[in-house]
């Protein structure tokens, strides 16, 4: 199992990259120099969501499954300044 | 079996920087958590509160960039018309300007006005070349989505400690049948590193690591000593103006006492933009574990924040479990 899922996670990497464009070099050199002074933003998000989760133990070789079903709802508020001198990130929910 | 659960999460980071890039970072979380778990015949209530505090310094800076990689998009827009060129001081101003898109419609009335009068002087008037189709394909430009997008590495050591109330009730109906109130802390001495590439205005990758020692500080404990390790690699692709998706590859280890476990997690997300403030997401992860008897794990979310420590009390030894999510997110205002 863990061969399997190193093999699935290294192979998806290696075809990701292979599947992106490169971005032009002078673009690419821009994003890393140049750096805006000073912003900021707030993310207000409201999240509603239903989920499962199916889960199969093994247990001193007896096996058990287990589903679970969830309703989630979040409403949550990220905030984030940016200046050369600091950076401040708040986030709550 | 039923549970209810609800939580308040607050967390604040501040990182304060020299002009060589190192900083100083401190930060504090505090978080209550109430779940109610309802059995055929009993139920357990528990409520915990847990108050964390960060101090530490590094070297380096991951900045976010989103409004850099917008105004690049703006400037592959442009160019494409054929009608003028858009040079790197353009896409420097137009970047500053950006950081203010979602924040004009609450200042103004009619705000596109201001909006484009804004643009067009720091553009020294390139935009009156364009007609007015021109100008519907660059308001796209505006609208599409790029993610969060940074850029940078940087490492940090810090000082950690925690501090976690529980209250335990076990109930059969009205009657209880036990209390159990714990105080446990814990001190943790960590070192952090993120690393962020932008390889193309559509795709970005990332890696982080964490590594933590963490030893009680109160006389109830879950652990003595607790090692933990966890690595991540992200990629953040947008397939379309209104689709992106991002895969995180996680490893997280941890070695208590002489008892070692990890847990492997692949974790995949769409999200697809209905309209501008308004998506759906869709999550499927998988995720395999495997440890000796007992295991610790202080644990991060996707987004680097830290959570509540969890025990695993060793009943079971090795599991494999898939989830699945879908989401309707509501932005009020996002970059």
């Amino acid at each position: 199992m863990k061969k399997i899922f190193v093999i699935a996670l290294l192979s998806s990497v290696l075809l990701l990259e292979a599947v992106s464009p490169s971005l032009p070099e002078s673009d690419h050199e821009f994003i890393k120099q140049y750096c805006l002074p000073a912003w900021k933003y707030i993310d207000l998000n409201m999240e509603l969501a239903i989920s499962g989760d199916n889960r199969k133990f093994t247990h001193y070789n007896e096996n058990e499954q287990y589903e679970f079903y969830k309703i989630n709802y979040k409403p949550t508020v990220f905030f984030r300044k940016e200046s050369d001198k600091m950076m401040l990130k708040c986030f709550g929910y | 079996m039923q549970e209810f659960r609800s939580d308040l999460h607050n967390e604040a980071e501040l990182k304060l920087y020299n002009k060589k890039s190192d900083y100083i970072v401190l930060s504090a979380i505090m978080d209550y958590n109430y779940f109610n778990q309802f059995y055929s015949e009993e139920n357990h209530e528990n409520s915990t509160i847990l108050g964390a505090f960060l101090a530490g310094s590094g070297s380096g800076r991951v900045r976010e960039v989103t409004p850099i990689i917008r105004a690049l998009r703006f400037k592959k827009r442009y160019n494409s018309f054929g009608k003028g060129v858009l040079d790197q001081q353009d896409v420097a101003n137009l970047s500053g300007i950006l950081t203010k898109y979602s924040e004009n419609p609450n200042n103004f009335e009619y705000s596109d006005k201001y909006w484009w009068n804004d643009i067009s002087s720091i553009l020294n008037n390139k935009l009156s070349n364009l007609d007015g189709y021109d100008v519907f394909m660059l308001t796209d430009a505006l609208k599409e989505n790029v993610g969060t997008r940074l850029q940078g590495k940087e490492m940090n050591v810090n000082l950690q400690y925690f501090w976690i109330k529980q209250k335990n009730d076990y109930w059969s109906g009205n009657y209880n049948l036990s209390r159990i109130n714990s105080i446990f802390s814990y001190i943790g001495l960590t070192t952090s590193g993120k690393y962020y590439s932008n390889l193309s205005i559509k795709h970005q990758i990332g890696f982080e690591m964490d590594l933590g020692l963490y030893l009680p500080t109160s006389e109830n404990t879950l652990f003595d000593r607790s090692i933990n390790l966890k690595l991540n690699h992200n990629q953040l692709f947008t397939i379309t103006d209104r689709l992106i998706y991002q895969v995180d590859f996680n490893i997280f280890g941890d070695m208590y006492k002489k008892n070692k476990g990890f847990l492997l997690e692949a974790l995949n997300s769409f999200n697809y933009y209905l309209e501008n403030n308004f998506s759906i997401n869709l999550n499927i992860n998988s995720h395999f574990q495997k440890y000796d008897q007992q295991s610790v794990f202080v644990d991060f979310d996707r987004n680097g924040y830290y959570r509540v420590p969890h025990f695993y009390d060793g009943a079971y030894r090795e599991f494999l479990w898939w989830d699945f999510g879908v989401f309707l997110n509501y932005h009020f205002g996002r970059m």
